[in-house]
């Protein structure tokens, strides 16, 4: 395992169902991720890029196969280990945001420090809404949002735990195209600026091109591999 | 327009698809139905009876059980209700389907409709069923007439309660647009300013918070049923505690008495058996050679007519501290001032006061008001001593004989003391211990049947918190799954949903404490005025609350065992994209 992986998937399986109607959504993926490494996931629909990242992420578990992240084999991880190791190590940034309705933006933001424990680091949390464009929506309920801003909440949630890894499932999905540039843009400056591990899955090859390598599925088995620049 | 083949197929596999769900709203609808019907069995039944007997003790229960109706509507209604909204709401995205592929709000509005119908007149004929077999064992006279209607009324009345608590549900499935947000809990309509301070400090109980008050109608509603069912069965049972069977049977049992001897039927003051009463001078020397009988204290009642008033008034014998009568006929008495006729009658006396009355055998004699006694529990108002009983009349007015007994009497003594007065057709004997257990027996079975409807009052509650938990569950799936994902641990996760019960819990058990203690109190004092009783004094119903306590710990550990298995058994991707 080189050094510098910090995500590292070993002929990962992953079938749902069982006996005649199993199906097979990841068929033995191996693939490697180094630290500060911008990847994009492309595939078609069904393919099985989500259920790799979710697996990444921790929120579902593999059939068969091993995933490490920062040396950490997650599979060996249970109950409220892995949930702290989750909370730690991941940012996750959902397509449909999944903000929580209840809960105004800047609530929303501090979510993942509260349950973890933590004290929001308040000049963290500036940099955030500001580099994000939040300042002025930090007392509204994300149903009074745009879809562009209910993105940039979920990322900037993503972010306040500083994790060393994002992963992105499908985050421009719901996004017209200038608020898809917009967010695009946004995590290549997070991972320029603080370093940090993305992973992100795409449809649209325009998005993708803006990652430093691309990763293509297909039917549940890595088909390609090549760098976007 | 009639149900078509392929609307009632969908309602049909709605139902198996959602098949706990299904059995646990038919087991509402059975419950609530079996309840009712007993109850209105019971009512009629006894009003039937009452109007017979012209008695109201009946009357009290039965108002007692419509009150309870009531409740079982609104907790019944209030289950069903939740049930539906969440079924409905889950399966908006199912409805959006139909609509996109063509489907009429009339024809979601048959599908709906058609599964309501399944479900109730599945299990509502099973509760009507029971309810009419449970009537058969009433203490009451059948009625099959009146049963047959009370069940078709009650199933009548239920369907009108479940299509009102779900009206507005089925309104929304047939209004959903086809581009509606997929979201189902409605964000909080006012604004309030973000308070991180309190996210962090205690995430898990800031969310709890919130999803209380983000519930709105629903939540008051909840609590407002809660309270009531728990306030309700809390009066209840205090003022059932409240009767005190010792004091009522004594009450009976004047002079510390341990038995009556008494005049069989009604004779009032009719001169011919006053002439010849069976409360004989021999009878009286009989019973008192018996072993173990201390003394014998008699009650002597007779009518006199007042000239003032011309109106028939009663003077008792009694224990009370007069002068004896003087040679002209003057016989001293004492008013008993809390009498119930003598404070709402319009004769008022003074101490010294002189009537002139006739006594029914023609004698005139002259009453002196010597003195007040206040003995609200007592309806008799004038009294004079057994010593001057003499001088008001020649004839043999006892009504009663209360015999004081020491206590080793034995069964032989009292058996020899039956046998002097059984025979005798126009006297009865009662004893004090044969009264009480009586009493107990009667009350004990009156506390039975008090406890089942309590407890049937009770599991509504119940399973309305148990189905509130699980609706939350549901409604919350894709927040549980962000939480999850966000670093909440199972434990946090059960936490959050012990919250909101748990605050309902304790909220609707003080409510229902605060506010059932003076109105059991309240009650019972009424009850006492009213009877002019002495025997009923509230009484906490400690038992109750232990009992509902046990009960709720119980919920709390089904609640419990739900919520590990479902963090257990549901992956974070399936509670985020369900």
């Amino acid at each position: 395992m080189s050094t510098l992986s910090t995500v590292k998937v070993e002929n990962l399986h992953k079938t749902y169902g069982s006996g005649q109607v199993q199906t097979k959504a990841l068929q033995g993926i191996t693939v490697s991720v180094d630290k500060g490494e911008f990847v994009a996931i492309v595939g078609t629909s069904g393919s099985g890029k989500s259920t790799l990242l979710h697996i990444l992420g921790g929120i579902d578990s593999p059939t068969e196969g091993k995933v490490y992240i920062d040396g950490t084999e997650i599979s060996d991880l249970k109950g409220n280990d892995l949930i702290k190791f989750r909370r730690e190590k991941i940012g996750y940034i959902f397509q449909d945001f999944n903000l929580v309705p209840i809960l105004t933006v800047k609530e929303n933001i501090c979510l993942p420090a509260g349950l973890a424990g933590k004290k929001i680091d308040k000049v963290y949390y500036k940099q955030i809404i500001n580099a994000l464009e939040l300042n002025e929506k930090e007392h509204v309920y994300p149903n009074e949002l745009s879809g562009g801003q209910q993105q940039r909440v979920a990322i900037a949630r993503a972010l306040i735990n500083k994790p060393e890894i994002i992963l992105a499932d499908e985050p421009t999905g719901n996004l017209d195209k200038t608020n898809s540039n917009n967010v695009i843009k946004l995590l290549k400056k997070i991972n320029k600026d603080y370093g940090q591990t993305i992973i992100l899955i795409t449809h649209d090859q325009n998005v993708a091109s803006e990652a430093d390598r691309i990763l293509q599925i297909e039917d549940g088995r890595l088909a390609d591999e090549h760098n976007a620049y | 327009m009639s149900i078509t083949h392929i609307e009632k197929t969908i309602a049909n596999r709605r139902i198996r698809k959602n098949r706990t769900k299904s059995i646990l709203r038919g087991l509402i609808i059975s419950a609530a139905v079996m309840l009712f019907t007993a109850i209105s069995i019971f009512c009629v039944e006894s009003e039937i009876e009452l109007s017979k007997l012209g008695t109201s003790s009946l009357a009290d229960i039965a108002y007692v059980l419509l009150a309870f109706l009531i409740v079982v509507i609104l907790t019944a209604g209030v289950s069903v209700k939740s049930i539906y909204e969440v079924l409905l709401v889950n399966d908006m995205i199912e409805f959006r389907r139909l609509k996109l592929i063509g489907a009429t709000s009339d024809q979601l509005k048959h599908i709906v409709g058609r599964e309501r119908r399944t479900i109730f007149w599945s299990y509502a004929v099973i509760g009507a069923a029971l309810s009419v077999v449970i009537s058969l064992f009433f203490p009451i006279s059948k009625n099959i007439p009146a049963i047959i209607l009370c069940a078709v009324a009650s199933l009548v009345v239920i369907d009108i309660v479940v299509i009102g608590c779900t009206g507005k549900i089925v309104k929304r499935v047939m209004n959903v647009s086809i581009s509606d947000d997929l979201a189902n809990i409605q964000a909080p309509k006012k604004k309030r300013k973000s308070d991180v301070r309190g996210l962090t400090r205690n995430p898990v109980a800031f969310l709890g918070k919130r999803y209380l008050f983000s519930g709105g109608k629903r939540t008051i509603l909840t609590l407002f049923s809660l309270t009531l069912s728990f306030m309700l069965s809390f009066v209840i049972f205090s003022v059932i505690a409240s009767f005190d069977e010792d004091k009522l049977a004594k009450s009976e049992y004047k002079h510390d008495s341990d038995f009556i001897v008494a005049l069989q039927g009604n004779h009032g003051n009719d001169d011919e058996w006053m002439k010849n009463s069976p409360f004989t001078p021999e009878l009286e020397e009989k019973i008192r050679n018996i072993n173990g009988v201390e003394d014998i204290i008699k009650f002597k009642c007779l009518d006199v007519v007042f000239e003032n008033d011309k109106d028939t008034h009663t003077i008792s014998s009694g224990d009370v501290n007069v002068s004896a009568s003087s040679d002209d006929g003057v016989v001293p008495i004492i008013i008993n001032e809390g009498a119930y006729w003598y404070q709402n009658g319009s004769l008022k006396f003074k101490e010294g006061d002189r009537i002139e009355a006739e006594v029914n055998d023609g004698k005139k004699v002259t009453l002196l008001v010597e003195g007040f006694v206040n003995s609200p529990y007592d309806l008799n108002i004038y009294y004079t001593s057994e010593e001057n009983w003499g001088e008001l009349t020649s004839l043999t007015c006892d009504q009663k004989w209360y015999i004081k007994a020491d206590d080793k009497i034995s069964g032989d003594s009292v058996k020899e003391l039956k046998g002097l007065i059984e025979p005798k057709e126009n006297l009865s004997i009662s004893s004090l211990s044969e009264y009480t257990a009586q009493l107990k027996d009667v009350f004990a079975k009156v506390r039975v049947a008090i406890y089942i409807v309590c407890i049937i009052v009770c599991l509504f509650t119940l399973i309305n918190m148990y189905d509130l938990t699980v609706n939350n569950m549901e409604k919350r799936k894709k927040d549980i799954g962000i939480y999850r994902a966000l670093g909440m641990s199972d434990r946090q996760v059960s936490i959050l949903n012990y919250i909101e019960i748990g605050f309902l819990i304790i909220l609707s058990g003080i409510g229902g404490i605060v506010i059932g203690t003076p109105l059991g109190r309240a009650i019972c004092k009424i009850m006492a005025d009213t009877m002019r009783s002495e025997y009923l004094v509230y009484v906490f119903p400690l038992r109750f609350l232990i009992v509902y306590i046990v009960a709720l710990i119980l919920i709390v550990l089904i609640m419990r065992r739900y919520i590990r298995a479902y963090v257990t058994n549901v992956q974070i991707v399936e509670n985020i994209y369900g």
